[in-house]
């Protein structure tokens, strides 16, 4: 197709007097992964609601595959595969039914549905839940099953919103995996997480989400080169570092890890910046510079949040 | 992949529906309770013509009396059932999985409310069942007569043939005003994200109807044409009627259309706030 998968355009939403959404542009092009970044309560569930067609917009528009969300013909989302806010499994019924209701919903039929459901049992190790109704599961079985119905039936769009929730470290790798293979043959996923780690090694594009707004949006490439460079400095006495560094104009904080500041400048800068701290008595271990990450771009655009 | 059907998803959301519902435990156990109030209706009706000196004893009587408190039950059990439809998927998120998938909120209201439906008849029967059983052994489904002090009085008022034909037709009707009340909890449930809230809400809405009703308030009648109380007083009409000799008096074009109205108009309600809704929980 043309044009975005997945898109909103000034879209906003609100909740009485709670403001989820306030006109987010963003657009997922066809064949990305596409990481949805905020903190709790930006709006990013409510953003994928209004594109999935749950929640309907209060003002702009929402579109997937091209057309109006809201209003969208139900048969659009059988290429889709999501998992919005939590697993939504029957809770009376065992993993292999609620994946079978999920082949039927699909339209699978008998042989096809049988096999679809019996690949999926195998790849995610479900057989071992037998019978257990889903409610009795643990939180990450049941992610691990709808996961397994996200999948079902290979769909062009796969949406997750926080898909690593309760997953133990190698469902995550395993997740991974699949998430790899599915962008490879052609899907386009949109990925909402915290975790930044997780994101930054899938995703092609990326947006943030702050207040309802979209903060930065664009492929991650474009917006690592958006972000301002920056040098990892260990310097002793830090506090001393961190003088000359201000009086020489760049900008530094501490990183976190002892001793260690990161200064607002670009590699070139290092030469000078290393000069001006062993002059003033600061014996400099280490200088690298940062390479920007989604983290970077995150704490970037949070930052232009709150300046705003 | 592509729809096997011409309908769309919507046979798909039916079995789906139909499954869901026959797994329900609320209504396994209604079905019970249903037939044992059918079942004590027409063992009350039987005990209490025994005392009289001049009753009319037969199976049919006892039937139309175990109707009442049957069909009382099975209605209250339809209420709570409709109530739970939507927003018990709602409070466990598979409203939501399931309307990510390619199904029509439409057609997911009109599969509940045919999975209801046919909860609705399962009710109404076993309430029949158990109230036909107990006039049938107690009684018989004989001719009916008139008793004085015990002994048959003049010739048969109602042969039993034509007694079973209006017993059928009031069995057959009867799932109606159930039906109706579970379609009334559908409508309610399509307003809630959490079970309790809505079974309360359906329970809010039926209890103060019914009392009303029971006690005959002046006007009540007009008051209340719609709600499931007129429903179950029609039925009550409509059952004593085949007991007694007339059955001309029974308000049969009340008790097919009030609820046959109620339980339209209530699923297209429930079809209507679904449609609109946000979709959260």
């Amino acid at each position: 197709m043309d044009g975005p998968v997945l898109a909103a355009e000034r879209l906003s939403k609100r909740f009485g007097p709670v403001r989820a959404l306030d006109e987010a542009t963003l657009e997922v092009p066809e064949g990305a992964v596409f990481g949805l970044l905020g903190p709790n309560g930006s709006g990013k569930t409510t953003l994928l609601r209004c594109a999935l067609g749950l929640v309907r917009p209060t003002a702009g528009r929402a579109f997937l595959f091209g057309t109006e969300a809201w209003d969208a013909d139900p048969g659009l989302r059988r290429a889709v595969g999501a998992i919005v806010e939590g697993p939504g499994l029957v809770g009376g019924l065992p993993a292999e039914a609620n994946l079978r209701r999920h082949a039927a919903l699909l339209g699978m039929r008998g042989a096809e549905a049988v096999a679809a459901v019996s690949a999926a049992l195998d790849s995610d190790d479900l057989r071992r839940l037998g019978a257990t109704p889903a409610r009795r599961l643990s939180r990450g079985e049941r992610q691990r099953v709808a996961l397994a119905a996200a999948f079902l039936g290979s769909p062009r769009l796969l949406v997750l919103d926080e898909p690593t929730e309760g997953l133990d470290p190698l469902a995550i790798a395993g997740l991974r995996a699949r998430l790899e293979a599915a962008h490879r043959g052609g899907a386009t996923v949109v990925l909402s997480s915290h975790l930044l780690s997780e994101v930054e090694r899938l995703a092609t594009h990326a947006a943030v989400l702050a207040g309802g707004r979209v903060r930065a949006a664009g492929a991650v490439e474009a917006l690592r080169g958006a972000t301002a460079p920056r040098l990892r400095i260990r310097g002793n006495p830090a506090a001393r570092a961190a003088e000359v560094l201000a009086a020489a104009g760049v900008p530094a904080a501490p990183s976190g890890e002892d001793g260690v500041l990161l200064a607002e400048a670009p590699p070139e800068a290092a030469p000078a910046l290393v000069a001006a701290l062993v002059r003033a008595g600061v014996e400099v271990s280490e200088v690298a510079p940062v390479r920007t990450g989604l983290e970077e771009i995150y704490r970037a655009a949070l930052a232009r949040r709150e300046a705003a | 992949m592509s729809l096997s059907t011409p309908f769309g998803s919507r046979p798909v959301l039916l079995g789906l529906e139909c499954r869901a519902m026959g797994a329900r435990r609320l209504l396994r156990a209604g079905l019970l309770l249903a037939a044992a109030a059918g079942a004590a209706g027409a063992a009350k009706g039987l005990a209490a013509s025994a005392g009289e000196t001049f009753p009319v004893r037969n199976g049919f009587r006892a039937l139309a009396e175990g109707l009442g408190p049957g069909l009382l039950v099975a209605g209250l059990v339809a209420l709570l059932l409709g109530s739970q439809a939507i927003a018990s998927d709602a409070s466990e998120g598979s409203l939501r999985a399931t309307l990510l998938r390619p199904a029509g909120r439409g057609g997911l209201v009109a599969a509940k409310a045919a999975a209801l439906a046919g909860a609705g008849v399962a009710l109404a029967l076993a309430a029949a069942v158990g109230a036909a059983l107990v006039g049938g052994i107690g009684a018989g489904f004989g001719d009916v007569v008139v008793l004085y002090e015990g002994s048959p009085v003049g010739p048969p008022k109602q042969t039993a043939a034509l007694m079973l034909g209006r017993a059928a037709l009031v069995v057959a009707l009867s799932p109606l005003p159930v039906v109706a009340a579970a379609e009334l909890g559908l409508a309610v449930s399509a307003f809630f994200d959490h079970a309790g809230s809505a079974a309360s809400a359906a329970l809010f809405l039926a209890v103060p109807v019914t009392l009303v009703s029971w006690l005959a308030v002046p006007g009540s009648d007009l008051l209340f044409v719609n709600p499931p109380a007129r429903v179950v007083d029609a039925f009550r009409s409509l059952a004593a009627a085949s007991a007694t000799a007339d059955w001309r008096q029974a308000p049969l074009a009340a008790a097919a259309l009030v609820p046959g109205t109620t339980l339209l108009a209530a699923a297209l309600a429930a079809g209507a706030v679904l449609r609109r809704r946000d979709i959260l929980a």
